[in-house]
Parts: C-alpha cells; sequence; structure tokens
C-alpha cells in the first residue's frame, strides 16, 4: 500500500473542509489515520492549525512534513517561517539550510536570501532578494503579496520610520498551497 | 527614563503569540528548563495584577514588594499547572490565580510576617549572600567594607532602573553630568549582565529588576536557596570587578 494517499483522495478531502472550519481538522486526521506518513496531509494540518491559532500542535505538523519529506521545499520554507515569526530566528535559518542548496533562479531560496538578511538588518539586500524572488515567483501569488508587504516595511526602516508586523505568508499562503495538494507533488 | 528598543528587521515577522506558543513548546518537552524563560516573560504581567492591587487598597501595613512576591507564587503555581494544548490562553487561566494567591497571602498577613516584609528580607539576603562570599584574606576590614558597599551599590543602581519602569520620580533631578556619568555606568552595567552566564543572569535580573526574592528563584531555577545566594554574590563580584576595569 502506498504511503501516499492518492490523488482522487487528496482532492476529496480539499473539497470535504472546503468552508468546514469546525471538522477540518477531524477530516484531515481521518485520512492521516490510514495514511500517516504522508507529507502533504501533515503540511495540510499544520496550515490548518496556523488558522486556527492552534500553533504548538501546528509546529508539530509541519515539523512531521519536512521529517517525513526533507524535499518538501514549500513546507520547509513555511515550517522555517513559523520558526522565524515565533522568534526561533536560529532555528528557521537551520530549517531553511538546505533551501538554500536550490538554484538561484527558485523563488524559494531567494525569500530565504532575503529573510537572512533581514534578520541582520540588512534590510537593502532583503528588498533585493525579496523583489528577485518576486518576479521567479509565477505559481504562488499569496506569497509575493506578502513579501511585497515585507518590502514595504523594509523601505520604512530605511527611511527611519517604524511601522506594524507583516503579513503573515504562512496563513495568506495556505488556500493556495491547499491548491496545490491537488497536483500530488512535494515541490 | 525610559529605554526605547531600536526596532530591528526581526522585529517586523516576529508574532507575540507565537513566541508565547514555541516558549510552552519547549515547556512541553522539558519544562524544568524552560520555567525561567516562562517566568521572565509573564513577571511583567504578574506585577501588573499586584500593583493595581496594591493601588486599589493604599495599605499602610505592607509594601509593593510583598504584594508583587505573592503575585509571582500565584504565577509559579499557575505556570506548573497550564495545559498549553488546551485553548485558553495562558493570562486567562494564570490571571485568576495570581489574583487568589495575593488574597491568601495578604489576608494571612500578620505583625510577624510584615517584620519579614520583602525589602527587608530582600536587603538581609543580599548582605549574607555577600558576606558569605567574601574572602578572608580580602584586605583589611575597611578595604572589605569598602568593596561590600561598592558591590551592594551595583545592585541599587540596577534596582533603579525597575523603580524608573513603575514612573517614579525623582526626588531631584541630576545636573547634565551626572546624566551623562550615570548613563555610561548604566550602559557599561547593561553589557556586564549580558556577559553573564545564565543562571547568574536570570539570579540578577530576576530579583533586581523584578523584584523577586531569592526563595523563590529557587523554585524556579530548582536550586537550593544557599546556590542562588552563591550566584548571586558571583554575579555581583563580576559585575564589581567589570565595571571597575571600565571606568
Amino acid at each position: 500500500m502506498s504511503k501516499l494517499c492518492s490523488d482522487q483522495q487528496m482532492a476529496e478531502l480539499i473539497e470535504a473542509i472546503g468552508g468546514d472550519d469546525l471538522h477540518d481538522v477531524e477530516k484531515i486526521d481521518r485520512l492521516l489515520s490510514a495514511f500517516p506518513e504522508d507529507p502533504r496531509l501533515h503540511f495540510m494540518k499544520g496550515s490548518t492549525l496556523v488558522g486556527k491559532q492552534r500553533m504548538i500542535e501546528a509546529h508539530l505538523s509541519l515539523q512531521k512534513a519536512v521529517e517525513l519529506a526533507p524535499d518538501f521545499a514549500v513546507a520547509r520554507y513555511q515550517l522555517g517561517f513559523f520558526e522565524l515569526t515565533s522568534g526561533e530566528a536560529d532555528k528557521a535559518l537551520a530549517t531553511w539550510g538546505p533551501l538554500l542548496m536550490l538554484p538561484t533562479d527558485n523563488y524559494l531560496r531567494r525569500f530565504v536570501e532575503g529573510l537572512t538578511h533581514l534578520i541582520r538588518d540588512e534590510f537593502e539586500a532583503a528588498i533585493g532578494e525579496f523583489e528577485a524572488g518576486m518576479a521567479i515567483n509565477q505559481d504562488n501569488p499569496p506569497m509575493n503579496h506578502d513579501i511585497g508587504l515585507l518590502i514595504a516595511e523594509c523601505r520604512k526602516m530605511l527611511g527611519g520610520g517604524g511601522g506594524a508586523p507583516a503579513g503573515d505568508s504562512s496563513e495568506s499562503a495556505t488556500s493556495f498551497l491547499l491548491g496545490q495538494f491537488s497536483s500530488g507533488t512535494t515541490h | 527614563m525610559k529605554h526605547r528598543r531600536a526596532r530591528h528587521g526581526l522585529d517586523l515577522v516576529v508574532r507575540p503569540e507565537r513566541v508565547e506558543a514555541a516558549l510552552w513548546r519547549h515547556a512541553l518537552a522539558d519544562l524544568a528548563r524552560t520555567r525561567g524563560k516562562i517566568f521572565s516573560h509573564y513577571a511583567r504581567f504578574a506585577r501588573a495584577i499586584a500593583r493595581d492591587r496594591y493601588l486599589s487598597r493604599r495599605p499602610d501595613n505592607y509594601e509593593l514588594g510583598d504584594v508583587e512576591q505573592f503575585a509571582y507564587e500565584g504565577l509559579l503555581q499557575a505556570i506548573d499547572r497550564f495545559e498549553p494544548l488546551r485553548t485558553t490562553p495562558f493570562r486567562a487561566f494564570a490571571r485568576p490565580r495570581i489574583a487568589g494567591s495575593i488574597s491568601n497571602g495578604l489576608g494571612k498577613y500578620s505583625e510577624v510576617s510584615a517584620n519579614a516584609a520583602y525589602r527587608r528580607r530582600a536587603e538581609r539576603d543580599r548582605l549574607e549572600s555577600m558576606m558569605a562570599e567574601m574572602p578572608e584574606d580580602g584586605g583589611s576590614a575597611l578595604q572589605q567594607l569598602s568593596k561590600l558597599a561598592a558591590t551592594l551599590a551595583i545592585g541599587l543602581i540596577i534596582e533603579e532602573w525597575r523603580q524608573e519602569e513603575v514612573e517614579q520620580v525623582r526626588a531631584s533631578e541630576p545636573t547634565a553630568y551626572d546624566t551623562l556619568a550615570w548613563k555610561q555606568t548604566e550602559l557599561a552595567l547593561r553589557e556586564c549582565i549580558a556577559m553573564l552566564p545564565a543562571n547568574e543572569a536570570f539570579v540578577v535580573q530576576q530579583h533586581y529588576l523584578n523584584g523577586v526574592a531569592f526563595r523563590q528563584i529557587a523554585l524556579i531555577l530548582g536550586l537550593s536557596n544557599g546556590r542562588v545566594s552563591q550566584l548571586h554574590s558571583r554575579a555581583l563580584g563580576k559585575l564589581h570587578k567589570q565595571l571597575a576595569k571600565s571606568r
């Protein structure tokens, strides 16, 4: 038996949890009990839990997804971003490490490079990487939107102004990422 | 004089509720090792409850420091009993426990306990801590006394930062030179504290900045009272040496 659920099952799950805020985690868990080693399901659960502010469990699920599929780049990016937003910059950098081995025309790599500059308060360099990533990223528009907000905040910092914390790509990108599951890819 | 922290890149993305969740995530793995960090995170919250309670009563037989000790006891109990995977936020869980601990503590307050009020106890703890670590061949009695006074004074400087947080008005404004000299000393001291070993820095920060008694610090760190006293003495000794070097 495959460790991964079928595309059909994934599509049915996505349809079943669409708009069901009450039982969505329960439904994911049901499929997870049949496919406990499917990283996509753990990632989906983690993203859903983030939206419910159940942060401890969310981290566990995202971490599990990356453990099961170390090459699952989007999950690794989101896990690192989650850790960064939790104030765990060192942990985030360690999680992102393998993404820096991706080719330079991969938008996730450029975003990670940008966030690494951001951690070091290198705002101009961060903006450069973010813009390069946005130009490359054609398949994840919500992430571009969030990075765009971050760029605006970096510019304020350069101009000496403050600003509110930027948007959270792990939440706003969730719906898009859920759509990706139906393709059955982890890349 | 308030110290406004400069904003950093990390501030643009860090979310307080996630920082809090990360603390509890670590606590689930090992509460004993995380208790100190969690206590530091919520100490201000407990202190605010204590201050509200103190200001609403305006009592004359106990001090704010005493109410804070009861608040910290409640906070410690709440930390140990909290179940992070339940959806109740920690502050909502802890607030009634802290308030209850204050009420219970003050209810039992008597003349006897008033004699052992926090302020007096803290001063005695500090002095005993320093005396115990004084070397016997540390120079003449006058030299030893001078060193002791200088070291204890460092604690008073750090404690002053806490008073500023409480927004107490100083009796007299310092001169421009005093302000500059004071700022330089403060800056050097903050740098020295940051360089202390973790447990020593924790004792200094909690005792002087949060007004936590040695006894409670011992509970937080899972150490004996004697060990905390020793950490305190060593930390202040190092701060004294470092400050002397930097002047």
